[in-house]
């Protein structure tokens, strides 16, 4: 635990003197005429837990598949250990995808695959390694995420949480050196959250793991995040409207944050904002 | 894989260098398997000088454990670097092996006679 | 249209580069397709193909016998099985159990993040998932035609010997010897080509579904309705082409 703790401090205190992961430079992405990210720049260094806060449907999860180059932004630049992954083709983006590891909000599991040959699928396509490596790799990353012994079952056979670990398992089996993760701990019960997050703090603490973590948890972004950006929704749509360290976002006044961070229905976020739309929406604009 | 083996004290240490990751593991396992062929009461690694290893190094760690079982052999981990050691603990790996601060350390636990001799002229070089 | 003909493009790329790189097909993957696309398919074709048999030999041996060529329904049956009707109603029993669920199946991993999350782990969608199921579909496509043929002539026979009480020898003989070999790699070649239509298309479908379980059903429609109209129109024209 001392360890923990110290390491995480001198993370906090030479972040800016550290290898540059991610940059992201003027981010901008559409849908239609919907404008969904307007302009978004941040940094992830070596080692960090980056937090990307914000409402739902405010554009956290399009913002990870523009990292991940799924898909491509209207404008602006994403780096990928120094790469410019907006231009790059699909060929070129295999060798950069093998290094990292990505955990969607829906879990993306193979559904015809069993939950052990969804693990090893990474390993079996992308390296040489012999299966039956392979198979206790994978009782090893089951491990990590409290399932052992599961290996056998289908993804329909589990539970929403139970999922989400899995689709963890599987974006840490190529031992990748950044992780994506959007919302791992929704759907879990308090003592499974904090099995996850101690799993992220220790990659990312003593292994030296990079990660950026999507999360609507409070407790947990304020348990394993270095860095934390949040983004605006409704009139702030698709702009970072505060970001800092996790001391400095606890001291940001910033009314909007503070009403998420303590999770209260009333205050400058959307409901009552919308107040006069809602009721030209419904008694008709004639 | 770069590797060497040792003997000190008529004990054999076999000592890896470098990362163990994908591209060297298959060799690991080569080596491994070829050891466990002929049984001993304890294996000795020296892994001081291996600054990274990955799950594939660990299975194959886990593997020889498995192969090496039924002579009740053990298997001393030597010298870990603590970011190496966590990547063994995080899938408690501690609970298999034998893990000793130094060679010395290792030899002196199983009993050979260069441990102790080891140890003292560390002890008089510092 | 740019992007199908792109994905024939990459299947064929994977299906001849691919063993080189290390990179070729998973034997156990391409007979699990196996199973599903042509075994499991087996006794939906061979009814089809019997009843088709049946009901040409009826209709041809009433005609033929008012021409007074009663004895050509063994040659009517075969010939017109192996060049024209083998091909034609396995492959549309094939787009309608296989290729719809070709679609569909794909159509879900699509929607559900399944094909983004493979891309993300650095495995093509083409390589992983739709070259198995072309090289299962082009095997299994002309051997189920093949079945098809034989449950046609078996399909005659039961007329000509059960209803019309005429010899079995002769039956075997007389539609051995009007089919040519060339009649039947004209089906053959005819039923690969139908195969590759199917496969294709309802791939490319499948992969490309947007919005959700409405649009996978939406997909699955339009892929048996293209392959359906691919298969007809080459028909023709293949048939042109071999007359
Ligand atoms: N493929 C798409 N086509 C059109 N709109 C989309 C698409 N994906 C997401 N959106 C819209 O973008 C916004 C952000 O979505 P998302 O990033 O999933 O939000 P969240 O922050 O909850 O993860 C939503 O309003 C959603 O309607
Ligand atoms: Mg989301």
């Amino acid at each position: 635990m001392t360890l923990d703790s110290d390491s995480s401090k001198s993370a906090l205190h030479d972040r800016e003197s550290k290898d540059v992961v991610i940059e992201v430079k003027d981010l901008v992405v559409r849908f239609g005429d919907r404008t969904i990210l307007d302009g978004i720049n941040f940094k992830v260094h070596k080692g960090d837990t980056m937090i990307i806060m914000g409402g739902s449907g405010c554009g956290k999860s399009t913002l990870l598949r523009q990292l991940i180059g799924s898909t491509v932004p209207d404008s602006g630049e994403i780096r990928l250990y120094g790469f410019d992954i907006t231009r790059m083709s699909e060929k070129e983006l295999d060798p950069l995808r093998k290094r990292f590891g990505m955990l969607f909000q829906s879990g993306a599991l193979l559904q015809s695959l069993t939950i052990g040959e969804n693990i090893s699928l990474p390993l079996l396509e992308n390296s040489k390694v012999d299966p039956a490596i392979v198979d206790l790799i994978v009782k090893m990353k089951l491990e990590l995420v409290g399932l052992t012994g599961f290996e056998n079952l289908k993804p329909a056979e589990i539970s929403g949480g139970m999922k989400k670990r899995v689709a963890l398992a599987r974006a840490l089996a190529l031992d990748p050196d950044l992780l994506f993760s959007d919302e791992p701990t929704a759907g879990l019960d308090p003592v499974m959250t904090a099995v996850v997050d101690k799993l992220t703090c220790d990659l990312t603490r003593k292994l030296g793991m990079t990660a950026v973590v999507v999360t609507h948890d409070m407790t947990s972004a304020f348990r394993i995040g270095t860095y934390m950006i949040m983004l605006g929704s409704g009139p702030h749509q698709g702009k970072i409207i505060a970001e800092g360290t996790p001391e400095e976002i606890k001291k940001n006044p910033d009314p909007m944050l503070r009403q998420f961070i303590n999770g209260e229905a009333d205050g400058p976020i959307p409901l009552k904002l919308s107040q006069d739309d809602y009721f030209k929406h419904l008694l008709g604009s004639g | 894989m770069k590797h060497s083996i040792e003997t000190l004290g008529g004990i054999e240490v076999l000592k890896l260098h470098g990362e163990i990751d994908l591209k060297v593991s298959p060799d690991l396992r080569g080596l491994l398997t070829k050891k466990a062929q002929t049984p001993q009461d304890y294996f000795i690694f020296d892994l001081q000088d291996v600054s990274y290893i990955d799950s594939s190094g660990l299975a194959t760690f886990v593997e020889f454990f498995q192969l090496t079982r039924e002579k009740n052999s053990n298997i001393l981990m030597a010298g870990l670097k603590p970011r190496v050691r966590s990547i063994f603990e995080l899938v408690r790996l501690e609970e298999l092996f034998i893990f000793c601060d130094c060679v010395a350390d290792a030899i002196e636990k199983v009993g050979g006679a260069a441990g102790s001799v080891l140890n003292s002229m560390d002890s008089a070089g510092d | 249209m740019n992007a199908y003909f792109r994905l024939n493009v990459e299947i064929l790329f994977w299906l001849i580069i691919g063993p080189f790189q290390r990179q070729g097909p998973k034997v156990a993957e391409v007979f699990r397709q196996i199973v599903r696309i042509g075994v499991e398919g087996l006794p939906m074709s061979a009814m089809t193909a019997l009843t088709v048999g049946l009901t040409l030999a009826m209709q041809a041996s009433r005609k033929l016998t008012e021409l007074g060529a009663g004895m050509y329904v063994p040659d009517m049956v075969s010939v017109s099985m192996m060049r024209e009707l083998g091909p034609l109603m396995t492959s549309i029993i094939i787009i309608g159990r296989s290729g719809s669920a070709v679609t569909a199946e794909l159509g879900t991993m699509r929607v559900s993040e399944e094909i983004e999350a493979l891309r993300v782990m650095a495995i093509k969608p083409v390589k992983f998932l739709v070259v198995p199921r072309f090289i299962a579909m082009m095997i299994m496509g002309p051997l189920l035609t093949v079945f098809s043929n034989y449950f046609g002539l078996v399909g005659g026979w039961i007329v000509w010997k059960l209803i019309q009480g005429k010899g079995t020898a002769i039956y075997i003989t007389r539609s051995l010897e009007s089919a040519t070999a060339g009649d039947l790699y004209s089906g053959l070649f005819k039923s690969a080509v139908f195969a590759w239509l199917v496969v294709t298309i309802s791939c490319h479908v499948g992969l490309n579904v947007k919005g959700g379980a409405e649009g996978v059903g939406r997909a699955t429609t339009r892929s048996v309705v293209l392959a359906l109209v691919a298969v007809f129109i080459s028909n023709a024209t293949l048939t042109y082409l071999f007359f």
